[in-house]
């Protein structure tokens, strides 16, 4: 069985990244359907990344598809150039944040974003609403101990989220639909700890 | 004359305005015809005869014909007249009109004329004497904006170019400027720079990333109501309070006094970066004046630190802004006049624990880093240093309910884009109509309006239209919006065509605004988002119980009408987590209608199947 590989049609190089030959610097059309963030950056689809290996390769694309590079070159040029270096910005911005990571992760495998299930796990809301009262006795006493008490919490709480995302996305069977529904849960967790830190550190 | 096409930088300033150049890998500024530096006040004049006078000249008919003068034409670009502060006004002696579309013009006699071109005046003076030096055309520049230019200031400049023949082949920050005049770009450099740009009535700090040969900016914040002009204030205050017990009646003594003493404040600081020790003197036996007040360094450092203190607080929120901690930063480059101070020099030494560049010129870096760039663009730079910058406030658009959803965040690398999908909160909506945002608060009210435009799309019902938003910001830091139905393929494009720009007020209220308010706006935001939802359900409830509520036994029926009351009862009030409590019980109740419909739906489906179809 052969697999084809996809070739520059100006220099007929071997393409790493659908989009542009890194031989000869011709700038190409997306595919159909699009490119995800990982796809972009021509990085494994997972939740796992090496932070160096994404700035190197943002640097390095940049340097291809900035509009400063195009200044002199035909129109058409040009206006791909535009296309593809804010894809690549906005694409650099989703993969950099391990949160935006994960909710694009989710939703390029398929699954509904956090956003359109806001489900949480059983309890979680009112162990919220309790803590919240607790807050709330606590700003009215401007007990700063107990705020700071809240602050740490919180941070704790929003790590746990970041593990937990971890060994979900890390997990063989990923993505069925019941690690997509968890991947989820603790992506509504993690914005109520958001919030919740927000809300106590000011 | 030479062939190699030339692009030059410009320093398009609010006071003065400079064009410089790369000669031999260094910038400088270009030379005119009798070997000046071209530089000019950027002030303009028309005679009564209706002849232009540019620069210094004009400067010096301000006195003689104020009302047909304009001296810092900077402060209208992009602007309504609405939205100058009485601050802001106090510049202009020539009459400020409004004509046509939200934009400020200056009335010089018969003729309404636009601060674009009066910009590209001020551009065609510089382009006219570095073309006299050079014996060569000008055609191309590099144009540098204040890093909190939006959106309708950068357009204005760019049109200001094009009105003076010039092509404007990038616009940049100052900031960013700043750090490439200093080359601490080359290819090996790695490392974040600080630029701190203290200007006579600005204050900037931009943070930025010096990696494999490219110049990243990560954060940059700053007030537009915060520079030198402060401390002259308070040099006058001091000096009135002189007058006062000399018994001069100070409240009698008017504008003229004022404007007298801010001048002699101003010298006396100028005189303070070498001296010691100064005497502001203000002599005028017509108003019966003579003042010598004497004023040491020392004083005017207390003078200075309240002002220190706020840029250092800046600074602070700006390293937050980048996760980066004050040991993170490599380098502190020092932009604008007021650095010239010692005791300024010295404080921001003392916070980031390392000596400040102050090599060249705070008053031309930030035209010798734009010649920088213009000469990268050119294509002849021996460097090949790319300049990645940021949208400095964030873009959105307004959503039900007066919020504002945001598509791109504020410091986010441009060029860049966003989508977001849109359906119809109600059936039949023939027109989605769209309003474009950009700050960094959470509703409508508290951000600028930048535009709004009108989707037209066949009627459907509710929920099924998706339109979908798609911002793209250009390197220039300049927006277009697009909006496409995908059912129907209804499009509309505009780049976006300011209808007035945000006041100075205004931007200082989204800065500090950001910071005082995020929490009510998080919360408001909350709560406009859960009574759209909470609307939505209970209408969907009552339709869905009217149509296959004979389904359900009288227990669950109870459940879902108990749970429409309790929800109702709350949407009024300010109870975030009842609300979201009480729609996430009538959601569970009204599961098992959801389930007869379902059924329902499935039955009527399968009604005259046959078995194999089904399967």
């Amino acid at each position: 069985m052969s697999v084809a590989v996809a070739t520059c049609p100006s220099c007929e190089a071997e393409l790493e990244l659908p989009y542009l030959c890194e031989e000869c610097g011709e700038l190409l059309r997306d595919p159909p359907g699009g490119l995800n963030a990982f796809e972009r950056f021509g990085l494994p689809v997972r939740y796992e990344l090496d932070r160096e290996e994404l700035e190197a390769r943002y640097l390095r694309l940049s340097r291809r598809l900035h509009p400063d590079r195009q200044i002199g070159k035909p129109a058409a040029r040009q206006s791909r150039a535009l296309i593809l270096s804010s894809a690549l910005n906005e694409a650099y911005s989703l993969l950099k944040d391990p949160r935006q990571r994960a909710e694009h992760l989710l939703v390029s495998c398929g699954g509904k974003s956090a956003d359109q299930d806001k489900s949480t796990p059983a309890a979680f809301l009112m162990e919220q609403m309790e803590l919240r009262e607790e807050v709330e006795a606590a700003q009215a006493q401007g007990d700063a101990a107990a705020l700071a008490r809240f602050a740490e919490r919180a941070q704790r709480e929003q790590r746990a989220c970041y593990q937990a995302l971890g060994r979900i996305f890390a997990d063989a069977t990923f993505p069925t639909d019941a690690l997509l529904k968890q991947a989820r849960e603790q992506l509504n967790v993690l914005k109520y700890w958001l919030t919740f830190a927000a809300e106590v550190t000011h | 004359m030479s062939e190699t096409p030339l692009v030059v930088g410009i320093d398009l300033g609010t006071t003065n305005s400079l064009l410089a150049r790369v000669v031999d890998g260094s910038p400088q500024l270009v030379r005119d015809g009798a070997g000046a530096p071209v530089a000019l006040p950027s002030a303009v004049s028309w005679t009564d005869e209706g002849e232009l006078v540019v620069g210094r000249s004009a400067v010096e008919r301000a006195p003689l014909a104020p009302e047909r003068t304009v001296l810092s034409v900077k402060r209208l670009m992009g602007r309504g007249l609405a939205e100058l502060s009485p601050a802001a006004r106090r510049h202009f002696s020539a009459e400020l009109v409004e004509e046509g579309r939200q934009l400020v013009k200056v009335k010089i006699g018969e003729r309404a004329i636009t601060p674009q071109e009066i910009s590209s005046h001020i551009l065609g003076e510089l382009k006219r004497r570095a073309e006299a030096g050079l014996g060569q055309e000008v055609k191309q520049a590099v144009v540098t904006v204040p890093a909190y230019f939006d959106d309708a200031q950068r357009q204005a400049t760019r049109d200001a170019g094009k009105m003076a023949g010039l092509e404007v082949l990038r616009i940049i920050n100052e900031p960013t400027a700043a750090s490439l005049a200093y080359g601490l770009g080359g290819k090996d450099a790695d490392g974040v720079i600080a630029v701190y740009d203290l200007g006579g009535g600005t204050f900037d700090l931009s943070l930025l990333r010096v990696q494999a040969g490219t110049f990243r900016v990560l954060a940059t914040c700053g007030d537009t109501h915060l520079g030198g002009d402060d401390v002259d204030g308070i040099l006058v205050d001091s000096a009135l309070a002189l007058l006062a017990e000399q018994g001069v009646d100070v409240a009698k003594a008017g504008p003229r006094l004022r404007a007298q003493l801010r001048e002699a404040a101003e010298r006396a600081k100028i005189a303070l970066t070498d001296a010691e020790q100064t005497l502001l003197t203000v002599k005028d036996p017509t108003q019966g004046i003579n003042l010598e007040l004497a004023l040491t360094r020392a004083e005017l450092s207390r003078a200075i630190d309240p002002l220190v203190d706020r840029t250092l607080e800046l600074c602070r929120k700006a390293l937050a802004d980048a996760e980066l901690s004050v040991e993170q930063i490599d380098e502190v480059v020092m932009v604008g006049g007021s650095t010239r101070t010692p005791h300024v020099r010295a404080r921001v030494g003392e916070f980031f624990g390392r000596t400040p560049h102050t090599e060249l010129d705070p008053d031309q870096v930030v035209a010798l880093g734009a010649a920088v760039q213009a000469d990268i663009l050119s294509g002849q730079s021996e460097s090949d240093v790319l300049l990645l910058d940021v949208t400095p406030l964030s873009l959105g658009i307004e959503t039900f309910g007066g919020a504002v959803t945001k598509l791109i965040m504020a410091n986010s690398s441009i060029p860049t884009q966003a989508t977001e999908e849109y359906t119809t909160p109600e059936d039949g909506v023939t027109a989605i109509d769209l309003h474009v945002l950009q700050g960094e608060r959470e509703l409508v009210e508290d951000c600028r309006s930048l535009a709004r435009f009108k989707l037209k799309i066949p009627p459907m019902p509710a929920g099924m239209p998706k339109v979908k938003v798609t911002f793209l910001v250009d390197a220039d830091g300049i927006l277009r919006v697009h909006a496409v139905e995908a059912r129907s393929a209804a499009e509309a494009e505009i780049e976006v065509t300011p209808v007035h720009g945000l006041t100075e007020d205004e931007v200082d209220q989204i800065l500090e605004d950001s910071y005082t308010n995020a929490i009510a706006d998080v919360k408001l935001h909350q709560r406009i988002d859960l009574r759209n939802e909470s609307r939505t359900v209970i209408r969907a409830a009552r339709k869905t119980l009217g149509e296959a509520g004979d389904g359900l036994s009288a227990e669950q029926r109870g459940a879902i009408e108990g749970g429409i009351e309790a929800l109702e009862a709350l949407l009024p009030g300010e109870d975030n987590p009842a609300m979201k409590t009480a729609l996430e019980a009538l959601n569970e109740a009204c599961e098992p209608l959801a389930e007869i419909v379902l059924d329902r739906a499935v039955s009527a489906a399968l009604e005259g199947k046959s078995l194999s179809e089904v399967q």
